[in-house]
């Protein structure tokens, strides 16, 4: 899976029904909103819903993160010396681009 | 760690080539993350939980096959086999079905077990509900009343059926055989079974409404919300 909050899927629009292209976005592994690439209708959590889901989720995640780290090494030894060093470096931009999906106005797209 | 499990002679089919990338419009969105992993990934852990099956197929469209062999090691305790969908849902069951012949053919493989991999919810429980029925009556499928204008009609009442369907094996390969020879094509394995094998009893189970099917961005926001709710754990 890409750690980019942005992602691109096939889904049917509520708004013109039309099963097209939506972007999708992320706050950390939260849905925050997805755009209809047809006729623009963005869907969207509140921004309250979304930081409760979020925290909530981040709770989750910090407290699954070593098991979920010594499952990954088991099944790939070398992800302890190719991919972890990434993904720590990676750490402080993905939690910014977290913070910034969360700090979106509700007016915002 | 894959983990094999003893013989049960039951396989487990998740259908994840997708519609819409088959009409060149875009990605899959069974592989849209979703809480964390893949879509698709969850119905693998909820049929492995179950231990119920000793072989597990899933079929995707050829030019995503490496990255779903990567998503698969990373987020899936059983070995999966891989192979390419079809142009249509009915094309890739047929796949399935011709590459698990032998194993069918040889009594290998006694029940089939066909999930929609875009439906991410479905239970452990459900998914031995549907199997006990199926080895009880010769196949069974989840159902949900519907109050809306379309659906099929079952003992008097309007029905949306879900997935997994469970079918012997057997006869699910020849309905499928024979919808080959004719040019049938179902909208979803009962109805192929319905068509060929009249003989084969398909048992209507009570579903579940959390065994949702992801169409709209909503139903990921609702997906979501399930799962967090449960803390991530079907049972």
């Amino acid at each position: 899976m890409s750690d980019s909050p942005k992602q691109f899927a096939v889904l049917q629009c509520s708004i013109c029904n039309r099963e097209v292209e939506h972007e999708v976005h992320y706050a950390g592994r939260i849905l925050s909103h997805a755009k209809c690439s047809a006729c623009g209708t963005v869907i969207r959590q509140s921004t309250n819903e979304l930081r409760k889901s979020y925290i909530k989720d981040l709770e989750h995640r910090v407290a699954t993160k070593p098991w979920r780290v010594v499952k990954r090494i088991l099944s790939d030894p070398m992800y302890l010396f190719t991919g972890l060093p990434k993904a720590i470096r990676q750490q402080p931009k993905k939690f910014i681009e977290e913070a910034k999906e969360l700090k979106k106005p509700e007016d915002e797209n | 760690m894959k983990l094999n499990r003893q013989h049960t002679g039951r396989t487990a089919v998740v259908l994840a080539a997708g519609s819409g990338t088959r009409l060149g419009a875009g990605a899959n969105k069974v592989w849209l993350p979703l809480a964390g992993r893949e879509l698709a990934t969850w119905s693998f852990q909820w049929l492995a939980q179950t231990e119920l099956f000793d072989r597990y197929v899933v079929a995707v469209q050829p030019q995503e096959r490496e990255i779903v062999r990567d998503i698969l090691q990373r987020h899936v305790d059983v070995p999966v086999d891989i192979i390419d969908g079809g142009a249509t849902r009915h094309g890739s069951e047929m796949r399935v079905l011709e590459y698990l012949a032998p194993a069918i053919e040889s009594g290998d493989c006694e029940l089939v077990l066909i999930h929609d991999g875009a439906r991410p919810l479905a239970s452990p429980s459900l998914i031995r509900d549907v199997v006990q029925a199926a080895e009880d009556f010769g196949g069974a499928l989840p159902y949900l009343e519907t109050s809306t204008l379309t659906g099929q009609e079952y003992e008097g009442t309007l029905i949306r059926v879900q997935t997994p369907q469970v079918f012997r094996a057997t006869a699910l390969l020849d309905a499928y055989r024979q919808s080959a020879i004719s040019g049938f094509e179902g909208s979803d394995t009962a109805m192929c079974i319905e068509e060929f094998r009249p003989d084969i009893q398909v048992k209507c189970v009570l579903g579940s409404a959390q065994n949702l099917k992801v169409t709209y961005p909503q139903d990921l926001i609702m997906a979501e919300h399930i799962l967090a709710s449960h803390h991530y754990r079907l049972r």
